[in-house]
């Protein structure tokens, strides 16, 4: 492994089979002595141990409502006889002998013509490497990975949910787009009570906040950066590249191909805009938009996702809480949810922009029937020297709603704006709030409505 | 809409609801002809099992290193890693070792001088000259 | 003005409650932004100051692993909470509820009678290596000289009864300073010697704080 230049010249150092770093030597003893080796590299022999599933051989009974495809053996396909992806196989072998044309279904179809991989399965996916024949890990490789034992451990989970569960959580659409296989499902149902959790617990605690306030604290404590950081403190790690040779502890999804026109994104809003979609308001975003108040990407054709793997974390995110929900009920996955996603840590004060806060608090006081704010000097020092300072309250009648300082006048009569605003914004009736799902516990205590206010003051 | 919403991340209290061991893997590496192996040899055949039982968030992996003096290596979640070469060590002194990878956070050590480190704002407030009318201007 | 509204609303019951303004109209949080002097009240000394000293340890030993049991046999088993209803005298009766709805609050709690500031999230290292605690262990932290919010503190005489409040952290593991090294030597002697020395710290998360309600203490 000698690369020859004009100017440097590197060898293996210390000639050993294993040393694999490039040591920068002198032309005078290169020249001499030139020996290249190619190192030899045996794979290490690893070993997993019986004894790190302990407790994890619990199986659902046959009659389970939650079975999800491969616990019985009745009516589901056993995990040898599952059905290859259609999908793949008519866009990766368009040009398919006789073997192949029977695999042209169209989706429509599909149900009746299930094709199993147990036939030939190097012969069906051609794409794929032949130690790696289907899209994702056989479920029962779940009982075999110390990974996946390991993270079922550190996340606590009831010993209800089987470790096949949580290989499927880890399936990305992306890898496996097979539905019956990949975690799709159970990340739709997932997002829905992580999002309900979340939202409860905002309006309850704060039910002032207005809406874009709102959105952005949604989009804090369960948007899909937060759940990607969550899922990377669990410890998942992903894998290099789906398949059903790897351990199926490892986050299987498929990232962007090199060469990806990712300008297709801005061209959908491009389309839309095209289209006379002009949305601004905050009522279009609570209607059309998504939960964080994000626009929803039009469908047309095979989307690409800009970040294929915060989107593959946080589908895991959302999958592991409706799996709790399936396997151990609704009030694990509550309780998990307000572990995991609402005992974390944000700063809700510094979540509001205003742009007109002086008339903002205006239009507050003459709603309220408060009088006229007016902004009156507290304090001042250094009015003449180059860093004055002014503390300035606003005052609404005889009572003081808020108090800014800053070093010019108009400064610090926004700061206390702006103070007084959020002391409205975020009242809080307490800690200790409850909120409407505490109601489906057992013999809860009479439900007492809770205030949500008007929300924003300026529409 | 005078007012926007900005867009920010929660930030990890790890133990306040749920609790993360932050060691999320052990790898050990043993010689099995090396005579500085020979207590970490004994320590996977006797006591490896008792230690993975009792740490089962921890994944736990064995694999021979021929020629090399034996070592423990914990993974720890942030993509850090320690080493620490066990050779000549006796198992009980190598299952020390183990559990102090297991107790560690993975970060670098530091010296800290302050007892109490918080990100939550303060209680009572900021205090300023100007409150409290002391200054007459 | 504001607490002073909440407070009239809370305490004085001659006014019919519908001249008041309801509760959800006070902004609580606008003390937050406001300068008004602060007034600690500290409560009369009603509580015993023999407190009777306690491991911080109070964790079920049947909820730990087996290792940790073992381990734990060898450590004294909680204090048995004292017998009799704790008793409140009448301002404290009146001050402990306002002090409880307050937003937050801080503690000063005591480990080894050293005092740690704390609010809730808070790292404590501790300055020694607690012996029988693996990473995940909730302690119960019952000593107190301070429990305190934005306008209310209550002090203890020296202790603050550990049935007013609930104070929990959790263990995080085990860290170590950089070894430090001392270079030793004597006058007119080569003899040079090196001390070093690398201590175990415990790391604590304060993980719960909770002012208790007057219906749980003295029911």
């Amino acid at each position: 492994m000698i690369h020859h230049s004009s100017e440097t010249y590197y060898r293996l150092g210390k000639n050993l089979p294993s040393s694999g770093n490039f040591v920068r030597t002198s032309l005078s003893a290169l020249s001499f002595h030139i020996i290249a080796v190619s190192p030899t590299i045996t794979i290490p022999n690893t070993a997993v141990f019986a004894f790190q599933f302990d407790g994890c051989e619990y199986q659902p009974p046959a009659g389970d409502q939650t079975c999800l495809g491969y616990l019985a053996c009745g009516q589901l396909l056993s995990p040898r006889t599952r059905p290859c992806c259609l999908w793949q196989q008519t866009i990766q072998s368009p040009a398919g002998g006789t073997q192949q044309s029977r695999f042209q279904s169209s989706s429509a179809a599909m149900e009746e013509n299930l094709v199993f991989e147990d036939d030939d399965p190097s012969a069906s996916s051609t794409s794929r490497h032949p130690s790696s024949p289907y899209a994702s890990p056989l479920t029962e490789a779940a009982l075999h990975s110390a990974k996946l034992a390991a993270l079922h451990a550190r996340l606590a989970l009831p010993k209800k949910l089987p470790l096949q569960t949580m290989a499927r959580t880890l399936v990305d659409p992306s890898a496996d787009p097979n539905l019956r296989f990949n975690n799709a499902s159970l990340a739709q149902l997932g997002g829905s009570i992580i999002s309900f959790h979340v939202a409860e617990f905002l309006l309850c605690k704060y039910p002032r906040l207005p809406m874009a306030i709102l959105f952005a604290a949604s989009g804090a404590y369960n948007g899909p950066r937060t759940l990607a950081i969550i899922a990377q403190e669990w410890g998942v790690e992903t894998a290099a590249y789906p398949g059903s040779e790897v351990d199926p502890g490892l986050l299987q999804f498929s990232k962007l191909k090199p060469g990806t026109n990712l300008g297709e994104i801005g061209m959908a809003r491009k389309n839309t805009i095209d289209q006379g979609v002009w949305r601004r308001g905050m009522s279009s975003r609570v209607v059309l938009d998504d939960e964080f108040g994000d626009m929803i990407p039009q469908r047309r054709g095979i989307e690409v996702d800009a970040k294929p793997t915060e989107t593959a974390y946080s589908n895991f995110v959302k999958a592991v809480v409706s799996s709790i929900y399936v396997h151990a009920g609704r009030d694990a996955a509550k309780k998990f949810v307000k572990e995991h996603i609402l005992s974390r840590h944000l700063e809700i004060t510094q979540l509001f922009d205003f742009k007109t806060p002086v008339q903002e608090l205006a239009v507050l006081c003459k709603r309220e029937e408060f009088e006229y704010p007016v902004a009156r000097i507290l304090s001042e020092t250094g009015r003449l020297s180059r860093s004055p300072v002014f503390v300035v309250g606003i005052y609404s009648g005889h009572e003081k709603l808020g108090e800014g300082a800053a070093p010019s006048l108009a400064e610090a009569r926004i700061r206390a704006s702006v103070a007084a605003l959020k002391a409205w914004y975020l009242y809080s009736p307490g800690n200790n709030v409850r909120v409407p799902s505490d109601m489906e516990g057992a013999n809860p205590k009479p439900w007492e409505p809770v205030h949500i206010d008007i929300g924003e003051i300026i529409h | 809409m005078t007012v926007r919403g900005l867009k920010k991340v929660t930030v990890s209290q790890n133990g306040v609801g749920a609790f993360i061991l932050q060691c999320h893997k052990l790898s050990f590496h043993y010689c099995d002809w090396a005579g500085s192996s020979r207590g970490m040899n004994s320590f996977l055949r006797n006591s490896l099992q008792r230690f993975a039982v009792a740490n089962p968030q921890i994944e736990i992996e064995v694999s021979p290193r021929p020629r090399r003096h034996p070592v423990i290596i914990g993974h720890y979640i942030g993509g850090r890693q320690k080493a620490i070469c066990v050779r000549n060590l006796q198992k009980e002194q190598i299952m020390q070792k183990a559990e102090l990878l297991r107790d560690a956070s993975g970060e670098k050590l530091k010296r800290v001088t302050k007892p109490v480190k918080s990100i939550n704002e303060s209680v009572r407030g900021v205090w300023s000259p100007y409150y409290g009318g002391g200054i007459t201007v | 003005m504001l607490s002073r509204s909440l407070r009239r609303s809370i305490l004085d019951t001659r006014i019919p409650s519908s001249a008041l303004p309801p509760t959800f109209l006070l902004p609580s949080r606008a003390r937050y932004f406001n300068s008004t002097p602060q007034h600690v009240e500290s409560p009369p000394d009603s509580f015993s100051p023999s407190t009777p000293a306690s491991s911080p340890i109070s964790e079920a030993p049947s909820q730990l692993p087996k290792h940790t049991q073992l381990r734990l046999s060898k450590i004294p088993t909680p204090p048995t909470p004292p017998p009799n209803p704790l008793v409140l005298s009448a301002p404290l009766k009146d001050l402990l509820p306002l002090l409880a709805v307050q937003p937050s609050h801080y503690i000063r709690a005591h480990i080894h009678g050293k005092p740690y500031l704390a609010t809730v999230g808070d790292t404590v290292r501790l300055p020694f290596h607690m012996p029988g605690v693996v990473p995940g262990d909730v302690l119960r932290l019952n000593r107190a000289s301070l429990l305190g919010s934005r306008d209310y503190t209550l002090k203890g005489a020296p202790w603050v009864d550990e049935r007013v409040f609930e104070c929990r952290a959790r263990v995080l593991g085990t860290e170590a300073e950089p070894m430090r090294s001392k270079v030793k030597t004597k006058r007119r002697n080569r003899r040079v010697k090196t001390v070093r020395s690398k201590h175990k710290y415990t790391i604590l998360r304060v993980s719960e704080l909770r002012v208790k309600g007057l219906e749980e203490i003295e029911g």
